[in-house]
């Protein structure tokens, strides 16, 4: 598949995993600069007329093409950045302030805690976000971001999925959170061990 | 009876299948299935089942753990293995993290029996082991013994173990674990708001309220 069409993938898997929302963006770095869906176009509408390609060296008026282009100049070993409004996530941004890992694959994709930064503005996402996965916007969205679009993609469904264990959790009596020396260690064998292999034969097929 | 290419053909097959269902993320999960009295076929650690062919698949000895091949077997193969040895009725083990199952496992909650179906494939409530980390001794005989004589349990923070006498089976009772962890939460969230009907959107609302 080329970058084009691996967009447009990303883009249907995020509507048929219930992901989507209004305003959603996904990008793909591409030499020195990136290939982006229209962020004015609800994903599953998107076509290869959609994409399109932005120099690093301009800056986009759309202010969710902003962030991502921020991302990758902040982030070198970040190759692809999804910025969606899933309904659990979006719940969470808005009513929570924190949200604790409560499953195993939340601590070991994202970390103990996922991070709420107060705005869209580039500045606060990268400080938010550091060397993560992912985040949330507060009172907006969630931000994924991965050495590859696959990995960028189960960012944000490995939030959405934390989001809606919490609510739903709450509901059964109580999320119980994973303790943090604990979550902190399966995020170093993730990032070191479990995920390695994987990620670098999708991260040379992307490059070819 | 299947020979070893024909197990290792399934195994793979039940990794795609456990990925397109939505029954897991990423390459989270694993699955095995007997292959005889002392050995099992299991999936690969850290792959992507999409990607991995059945020559991938990993034969470990269920009672040293012993394995041959360049790719290691899952990291629960310790689970596995106890599980084809107490319970020779076991030919299939699925660990899977479903949506509805894995709020109900975060929140530590047993699945009562909310339907005909769930006693008929899993055997009773499912209990939730104790947390562990993957791949530990704790995690292994807190999941084995929830299990029990049952066919799916919780696993704390973590997902669903299920296991039946064949691959096709346990597919069958990881569904029906699901079904009912939805009808049970939504039963809950109907309580909390006092209503009769258990609908999704009445999740929403009953967070609100606790929250509030």
């Amino acid at each position: 598949m080329n970058k084009t069409d691996q967009l447009l993938y990303f883009c249907q898997m995020t509507v048929k995993e219930n992901l989507a929302g209004e305003g959603d963006c996904i990008s793909i770095r591409d030499g020195d600069g990136m290939l982006a869906t229209d962020p004015c176009k609800a994903l599953r509408d998107q076509t290869a007329e959609d994409i399109r390609k932005f120099d690093f060296s301009h800056l986009p008026v759309n202010k969710m093409l902003a962030l991502h282009r921020a991302l990758y100049k902040a982030r070198p070993d970040v190759s692809a950045v999804i910025t969606n409004h899933a309904p659990y996530s979006c719940l969470v941004a808005e009513k929570q302030n924190k949200l604790s890992a409560v499953l195993d694959d939340v601590a070991q994709i994202i970390g103990p805690f996922v991070r709420f930064a107060a705005s869209y503005e580039p500045r606060d996402v990268i400080r938010i976000l550091g060397k993560r996965n992912a985040c949330l916007i507060k009172n907006g969205g969630a931000v994924a971001v991965g050495r590859t679009p696959d990995e960028a993609h189960t960012g944000c469904l490995v939030l959405e999925k934390g989001a809606k264990a919490y609510v739903e959790g709450k509901i059964l009596g109580g999320a119980k959170k994973i303790p943090l020396h604990e979550a902190l260690l399966m995020r170093f064998v993730y990032k070191k061990k479990y995920s390695k292999a994987d990620q670098t034969a999708k991260k040379e097929e992307l490059d070819r | 009876m299947m020979d070893e290419k024909e197990i290792r053909q399934a195994v793979k097959e039940a990794g795609v299948r456990l990925v397109s269902s939505g029954l897991v993320q990423g390459t989270w999960g694993n699955i095995s299935i007997r292959l005889d009295e002392k050995h099992m076929v299991v999936t690969p650690s850290g792959l992507d089942y999409i990607r991995l062919k059945p020559e991938d698949m990993v034969v470990v000895d269920i009672d040293t753990l012993e394995y041959d091949g360049p790719l290691k077997p899952t990291s629960e193969k310790k689970i596995h293995a106890a599980i084809y040895r107490n319970r020779k009725d076991v030919h299939a083990v699925i660990h899977s993290h479903p949506v509805h199952c894995s709020s109900v496992a975060a929140a530590r909650r047993e699945l009562p029996v909310m339907t005909q179906e769930m006693q008929q494939y899993v055997g009773g409530p499912a209990r939730v082991g104790r947390y562990g980390l993957p791949g530990t001794k704790k995690l292994t005989d807190s999941t084995v013994e929830a299990l029990g004589d049952r066919n799916g349990c919780l696993m704390a923070n973590h997902g669903v173990l299920v296991c039946a006498a064949s691959i096709e089976r346990a597919f069958e009772v990881c569904r029906v674990m699901e079904e009912c962890s939805r009808l049970f939460i939504e039963s809950e969230a109907a309580r909390i708001l006092n209503r009769k009907d258990q609908t999704a959107g009445n999740i929403r609302e009953a967070f609100c309220r606790l929250i509030k």
